[in-house]
């Protein structure tokens, strides 16, 4: 395709099915490499675009529910947070720490990393003691505020079990609403990737796998979930590991 | 920045702030546009639950990308409504929901609520709405038809034409028919400030 000056009627027909995202993959690489030398043809498709542009707005105009705008908006300033932590919410585990820790203790049932829990109220310090046999390996943590947590502090640890995977232990989390279930997710350079979901038992502990992925994993966050499919985050999170 | 300067903020600059991780901007930027994207995930898709999932993933990716926001992808609004199209789409090929009507009459379902019960910009929306379906609606049927399966069907037209049973030559032609018909109309009646008013 060249450009001429002028364009030819089948050429518009080409255009316009482009303009409306009616082209496949091909046919749409092809018309843009044409675009990007004809002036013509671009003039064009830039005359037809309001056209297009306004179709959306032909629908049915409707408002979205708050909870959507609050759901979205939990998880994109859970994922600020993780990428840069409020000055007024110390580091638990300093990045250094944490990887000095991993390379050290890499074996099963030890405590790697202590996490920061998110709970109601202003920032508590509290302590998460270590399971298994390392006792003297005890980190403050910091809670922050989050919604619909419980007063009561949530603990919350990640070991490395067998195989070195990482594992989430949690106790006294409440009961999420029935139906819902707990998600974790791996946080990393402001993205966040299911792990697994949990339930607690009638004493609020539980454990997850979380597999061998948290190299450059910056946070691990648990959020309450309809349904343990999800792709992404649909509420605030309960907790938060600031891991790095 | 306090919120009230980033609500003043035009959509181009209020990307940047999005684009450096600001949350607060980022809110600015759903409250503006979360409104149509929402009502045109729900035209694509047909159903209000599966369309907060595609909000949800759609922002999330806005917030998320890298690349950010860029000028030459035309402005903030069609750009990320773009984007919802896409991933509402590819909703409606991932889900067993039927597809939705493809015709435009929503006027009684707006007609049904009352005024005063609308907000300013909610009405604004909707009055454009009426004028854009009006624009649409004078267009013979076959090509609005095809436009419709098109963009809110997300169908190529190699689908459309096979669908209906006509040739590919037919189904591109009442596209453009249809698309420059619809133009000329917007720029009778309706102010379009950033392209020629002339066909080219």
């Amino acid at each position: 395709m060249t450009g001429t000056g002028m364009i030819h009627g089948e050429r518009r027909d080409d255009l316009a099915a482009y303009a409306l995202g009616a082209l496949g993959v091909a046919e749409a690489s092809e018309v843009e490499a044409h675009l990007a030398t004809c002036e013509p043809c671009a003039d064009y498709v830039r005359w037809l675009r309001p056209a297009v542009d306004l179709l959306p707005a032909s629908v049915e105009q409707l408002e979205p529910p708050t909870s959507l705008r609050e759901s979205l908006m939990g998880v994109v300033r859970g994922e600020a947070a993780a990428v840069q932590p409020a000055a007024s919410a110390p580091a638990v585990t300093s990045p250094s720490r944490w990887r000095s820790w991993r390379g050290v203790v890499l074996r099963p049932a030890t405590v790697l990393a202590a996490l920061a829990v998110l709970a109601a109220g202003a920032l508590t310090g509290y302590l998460v003691s270590a399971s298994g046999t390392d006792s003297d390996e005890r980190s403050l943590v910091t809670a922050q505020a989050a919604r619909g947590a419980s007063d009561e502090a949530i603990a919350a640890t990640v070991e490395y079990g067998a195989g070195d995977d990482a594992i989430l232990q949690v106790a006294r989390m409440p009961d999420p609403a029935p139906g819902n279930v707990y998600q974790a997710w791996i946080s990393r350079d402001g993205t966040v990737e299911p792990a697994a979901a949990f339930l607690p038992n009638q004493d609020g502990a539980s454990t997850a796998a979380l597999g061998d992925t948290l190299e450059g994993a910056d946070a691990v966050l648990v959020t309450e979930e309809p349904r343990p499919d999800r792709k992404v985050p649909t509420s605030a999170p309960v907790l938060r590991a600031p891991l790095g | 920045m306090t919120r009230e300067e980033m609500q003043r903020l035009a959509d181009e600059d209020l990307m940047t702030l999005v684009d450096r991780k600001d949350p607060d901007a980022f809110e600015v930027f759903y409250d503006r546009h979360g409104g149509p994207a929402y009502s045109l995930a729900h035209r694509i898709v047909g159903d209000r639950t599966l369309a907060e999932d595609v909000i949800q993933e759609a922002f999330l990716s806005i917030w998320r990308s890298k690349a950010g926001y860029d000028r030459a992808r035309g402005s903030v609004r069609s750009w990320s409504l773009g984007i919802v199209r896409n991933r509402a789409i590819d909703a409606l090929r991932r889900s067993a929901t039927p597809a939705p009507r493809l015709d435009l009459d929503d006027d009684a379902v707006l007609e049904g609520q009352h005024a005063t019960e609308l907000t300013d910009s909610e009405a604004i929306r909707r009055e454009t709405a009426r004028n854009v379906r009006g624009a649409l609606d004078a267009l013979p049927r076959e090509q609005s038809q095809v436009i419709e399966l098109a963009y809110f069907g997300g169908f190529s037209h190699s689908e459309i034409a096979r669908m209906l049973g006509e040739p590919l030559g037919t189904i591109k032609g009442r596209m453009r028919l249809g698309l420059e018909k619809a133009r000329a109309r917007l720029a009778e009646g309706m102010a379009v400030r950033d392209s020629s008013e002339v066909l080219p």
